[in-house]
């Protein structure tokens, strides 16, 4: 008996041993390069000889690359601090950015071209450091963790650029990030401060007519921690919690305004496209959707949406498209929702084909956009 | 005696420790920052750019979000905001996505009159990683 209470006390000790190792041990990491310390450090591995495509890591005026390595924006050297970037759908080129310390090849090219690149990265999935890209390079070395590869999208107005130099780094050049349990990209900080290194833009105001000293709030990107917000002559610094809305009260004179932020990411002004706010004293309040029949409806139909404070002329926005100058009649609105701007497409698509689909539903008015969006539901 | 109530403690102790094993190791493992949600499915057209927000408006079907029916409808990829992740084809029609998004976020935002309206959608990628076209 005696014996078999001794075994037991050593087995129940080498599970707690097990446990606790399981715990605390160290799990394997997955390295991916923090800094780079090329000066004006320019990585890429163009695969077209014709249409190849400028990566520039930095912003103008950086030094290091950014530690966090998503959303990198490719400028060409000739053009400034662009604040728009979109990812054009014929862009299909590819490039790969190669940063290990066990398998680096580097090129610095200055671009000629004016077009915008995007350059989205972060993959920590490859097995492969370096992969054979339009057979300009050939090179394969296996790497133990993980490579960080790129995807480079570019537009089809890219010139021919020049190749300037080669870098092959050092090993020494790196420093290994903190484990993949540690990568904070995932993480909802992380999507705050992308918001915040965002360009500046500003889409959202709400409510659009109000009285002096209301509360407005904005919507938009790249809102930073202060931000001056003007409106007409006036201007006022706001502070953003979340990198994409702030609120500030209205000025107290009365008028129609534009409304535009500046901070250290730019001006939200975009020539042509006034955001704009109304001060009154008796603003029109937000339309509100209270029903739409019938419900469900089908593609053809022709839906009647009911709701308050409609104006004379109205903008529909649905899950199938946007439409402007819809009138309305007593407190109701009529549309045919084949009408919608894109949904001849969505209705060729194979996969709608008898199935029921709930379409999101905003009205805008002379009061502004209805605050909650309405859901119905669309039987194809 | 005493060994009988020795046993017995003992063995109470090793019921507890695989519990707690049992109870605590799923925690290890790295787990989705609320309120993200995972999506999957495939961009079915070609992206609306949002001219406001500088955003596209893709429509996908078949959606698979937490549920196991299969949906349609549209999410926003935001160039600044969205990680990006491998194959990097994001609203290519017919590739494969997967990823995560915050329902009910309106990311795109079209220019219309005086100012811009939401096109509506599920809601904003955070992040996305891809297949190829036509993969499943």
């Amino acid at each position: 008996m005696k014996r078999k209470t001794i075994f037991l006390l050593i087995a129940s000790f080498c599970i707690a041993l097990i446990f606790v190792a399981y715990v605390f041990w160290p799990k394997p990491s997955i390295e991916k390069i923090e800094s780079l310390d090329f000066n004006n450090c320019l990585v890429f591995q163009s695969d077209s000889v014709e249409k190849p495509c400028y990566i520039d890591r930095l912003s103008p005026g950086q030094t290091n690359i950014p530690t966090t390595e998503q959303n990198i924006i490719i400028i060409p050297s000739n053009e400034a601090a662009s604040s728009t970037v979109m990812v054009p759908s014929e862009c299909t080129d590819s490039a790969s950015v190669f940063e290990r310390d066990d398998c680096v090849i580097k090129k610095a090219i200055t671009s000629k071209n004016t077009g915008l690149c995007t350059l989205v990265s972060g993959s920590l999935a490859q097995s492969v450091c370096l992969r054979d890209v339009g057979g300009s390079v050939t090179l394969t070395i296996p790497i133990q963790n993980q490579s960080y590869d790129a995807f480079l999208r570019s537009t089809s107005s890219v010139l021919p650029s020049t190749i300037q130099n080669t870098v092959v780094s050092s090993p020494n050049t790196y420093s290994p990030l903190p484990s993949a349990q540690t990568d904070t990209r995932f993480s909802a900080d992380a999507l705050t401060q992308r918001f915040r290194e965002s360009p500046l833009s500003l889409f959202g105001v709400s409510p659009y007519q109000v009285k002096p000293g209301d509360t407005i709030s904005l919507q938009g990107t790249g809102f930073s921690d202060t931000n001056d917000v003007h409106v007409g002559g006036y201007t006022i610094t706001v502070v953003s919690d979340d990198g994409f809305s702030l609120s500030f009260p209205a000025p107290s004179s009365l008028g129609e305004y534009d409304v535009w932020i500046t901070n250290k990411n730019g001006s939200s002004q975009v020539i042509g496209r006034p955001i704009k706010i109304v001060v009154t004293t008796n603003p029109v309040p937000l339309p509100t959707v209270l029903s739409v029949l019938p419900n469900p409806a089908e593609y053809g139909d022709t839906i009647i949406i009911t709701g308050n404070n409609f104006s004379n002329t109205n903008t529909i926005s649905t899950s199938f498209g946007i439409m402007e100058n819809v009138a309305s009649s007593g407190g109701t609105i009529s549309i045919r929702l084949s009408d919608m701007s894109f949904a001849s497409q969505i209705k060729d698509i194979p996969y709608m084909k008898g199935r029921k689909t709930p379409i999101l539903l905003y009205i805008k008015s002379d009061g502004g956009v209805s605050k909650e969006a309405y859901t119905f539901d669309v039987q194809f | 005696m005493y060994n009988s109530n020795i046993m017995k403690t003992v063995k109470k102790y090793i019921t507890l420790l695989f519990v707690l094993i049992i109870i605590i190791a799923p925690f290890q493992a790295n787990a989705l920052v609320p309120p993200l949600l995972p999506f999957g499915g495939w961009p079915d057209i070609t992206p609306i750019p949002c001219t406001c927000s500088a955003s596209l408006w893709s429509w996908f079907g078949p959606l698979y979000l937490a549920g196991s029916v299969p949906l349609t409808g549209p999410l926003v990829y935001v160039p600044y905001a969205t990680l990006p992740l491998a194959n990097f084809l994001i609203t290519v029609p017919a590739t494969p996505h997967l990823g995560a998004y915050i329902p009910g976020v309106q990311a795109c935002w079209m220019y219309v009159g005086f100012g811009c309206v939401p096109l509506p959608s599920i809601g904003m990628m955070v992040y996305v990683g891809t297949g190829l076209p036509g993969g499943i």
